[in-house]
């Protein structure tokens, strides 16, 4: 795809020429609209799970939520990684109640049928119960709990897809894909999992929080109180303060904002107040990658940060640390959050403790920046469905020639979004 | 110092601490704090053990040393803060269950129970936002004042309370 000719959707208005991009908010409020969007979109397209490193192990596992589908995510004794639906073979319910572990076997409470970790049934609960039963039962190729069929990784990112035709998952993030690889490449050893993930709800659609997370336009005005701390912050480094970047679209409705760090990070840039240990540290950490990728590669790993959307739930940011946000849509105008980070496996203590305070000081729900994102959000979906105003406009920095697939544009323009939505109204088009 | 009479001034103490907090005091709720390093944070949700893993090893939903506690209070007091703006949410803390008060030197610690319901204008019902705090507090010009306050809910997911934009 590229340039686009003006037209008129049930969605979007786009007119290049007079410089024009809205969405209709139906998009956001309309209870049918979510469930053709789930049927459509979110079962169609390839959402992030986990990561790796959460089932290093033979027998860990990890349950969560993708969309509305209960899940197993584990690694089984033959060292593979699988995804089931959390559901019982006999009648039904969750056979792992836990949140994350490791076992050779998952036992259903109600009447105790027992699977193995690679989902195969090896008993009914007892040798009465399983005479009950056809012996090929408990045979490989018997009965095992329900296998999501896609599930794929990228760059250490485990995703999940629900369709039976699903594309192959690099297919599916076209350039997003690349992005992927280079902030893995941060580190040549590897990531590991940090505990503690901050979990909430949002009383918004959950494409607001999609694009909230690479609009470089609120800032300054949404985070003014964050923006006087980080000067607080940077006093005395010689850090230029200012706000500046690109945005890039990959493909697919995939794109990202890049940007200078300005808030220090422990690959590579170093803050005064950090002290000369951490200074040497940082240091040696930029020679290493900049050793490993190459100058031009690696002062860009080490100097910039970027935050994502994968199309079309997913945000990967790589930001004061490697934070994902998965969104589980609970409504047209409720979701929850899951936001966890993965840092370097091989990281010093003295930095690891430095990625710590920095992810608190402006992440989450209790740090400086996150409150005043809900706040915005959860305002601007009361007004959708309080007012009669019918649409949204996305037409900053938009020109007459633009083209949305694999460009660039200011950070703080709107061209991120319009990718993102002129996916979104074709894959909506689809019968 | 006798038991009862300690009791009595740390009851004083978090129940001050609660008013200035539930008023939005936070210039009164600041001076409360000792002198130095200090501490204030909330929990992981859901983490087992939690209180005995540091916020250096484990994402905290907050965790802030002096320098980022005064940070806080003055962009909690601005109008561009903007999740409290203008008008601030409703809050109320209960503490109960005054519980393992140790004192080794200058320290006291102890562990209490917390309830802290919460309203906000834009949103519908009260939320009710339960846990308990480990408080260490310090001897300081022949007072007390607060040196750590660790506060952890006994939540899944910050689904009702909403986001931390305000002193729990
Ligand atoms: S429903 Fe699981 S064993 Fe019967
Ligand atoms: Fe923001």
């Amino acid at each position: 795809m590229s340039k686009i000719d003006k037209f008129e959707s049930r969605f979007i208005q786009y007119d290049p020429a007079g410089r024009v991009f809205r969405v209709n908010r139906d998009a956001y409020t309309s209870a049918s609209v979510f469930e053709e969007e789930k049927k459509k979109i979110l079962y169609k397209s390839w959402i992030v799970l986990g990561h790796e490193s959460e089932v290093a192990n033979k027998g860990d596992f990890v349950t969560r939520r993708v969309i509305d589908k209960e899940l197993i995510f584990n690694r089984d004794a033959q060292g593979n990684v699988n995804v089931f639906f959390n559901s019982c073979m006999h009648r039904g319910p969750a056979v792992c109640k836990e949140k994350s572990g490791n076992t050779k076997t998952f036992v259903c409470p109600y009447h105790g049928w027992a699977f193995r970790a690679n989902g195969q049934l090896v008993s009914a609960g007892s040798n009465e119960a399983d005479a009950g039963y056809p012996p090929s039962y408990f045979e490989p190729g018997g009965v095992s709990l329900m296998r999501v069929k896609n599930v794929a990784q990228r760059a250490g990112f485990y995703f999940v897809n629900f369709d039976e035709n699903a594309m192959p998952l690099d297919d599916f993030l076209q350039d997003a894909g690349k992005r992927l690889d280079r902030i893995a490449s941060q580190s040549a050893v590897g990531f590991e999992m940090i505990v503690g993930v901050h979990e909430y709800d949002i009383n918004a659609n959950y494409k607001l929080l999609c694009e909230n997370s690479y609009d470089g336009y609120h800032v300054l005005q949404t985070h003014a109180t964050y923006v006087d701390y980080m000067g607080q912050v940077l006093k005395g480094s010689d850090i230029d303060p200012g706000v500046r970047g690109v945005a890039l679209t990959f493909g697919n409705g995939h794109a990202a904002f890049e940007m200078p760090i300005r808030a220090g990070r422990p690959i590579a840039q170093w803050l005064p107040h950090w002290g000369e240990a951490a200074k040497k540290l940082i240091e040696d950490k930029r020679k290493e990658v900049i050793a490993r990728l190459g100058e031009e590669v690696g002062a860009n790993v080490c100097d910039m940060h970027s935050n994502m959307v994968v199309f079309p739930n997913s945000i990967i940011n790589d930001q004061q640390t490697i934070l994902a946000r998965t969104i589980i849509p609970l409504s047209q105008n409720r979701m929850r959050v899951r936001a966890w980070t993965v840092a370097p496996k091989d990281e010093h203590p003295k930095l690891r403790k430095i990625r710590m305070e920095n992810i608190l000081s402006f992440l989450g729900p209790g740090g400086f920046a996150t409150p005043d994102d809900v706040s915005m959000l959860e305002w601007a979906q009361t007004a959708y469905e309080s007012t009669d105003v019918k649409w949204n406009d996305f037409s900053k920095g938009i020109t007459a020639d633009e083209e949305t697939m694999r460009t660039t544009a200011n950070y703080n323009d709107e061209l991120q979004m319009r990718a993102y939505w002129l996916q979104w109204d074709k894959m909506m088009a689809a019968k | 110092m006798s038991d009862n009479n300690l009791k009595e001034q740390i009851e004083e103490l978090i129940y001050r601490e609660a008013d200035h907090a539930d008023g939005w005091e936070l210039t009164q709720w600041l001076a409360m704090w000792a002198d130095g390093e200090v501490l204030y944070e909330v929990g992981p949700l859901d983490t087992p053990n939690a209180e005995s893993m540091s916020h250096n090893d484990i994402l905290y939903l907050l965790s802030d040393n002096r320098f980022r506690l005064e940070q806080r209070v003055i962009r909690m007091g601005k109008a561009t803060a903007h999740a409290e703006y203008p008008v601030r949410s409703r809050i109320r803390h209960n503490y109960s269950h005054l519980r393992n008060i140790k004192t080794d030197g200058e320290a006291i610690t102890f562990k209490v129970n917390m309830v802290v319901t919460r309203t906000r204008r834009d949103t519908e019902g009260v939320a009710v936002i339960p846990g308990y705090v480990l408080f260490k507090l310090a001897q300081q010009g022949g007072s007390l004042k607060i040196r750590e306050k660790r506060v952890f809910l006994d939540l899944h997911v910050l689904s009702k309370p909403g986001t931390m934009s305000i002193i729990i």
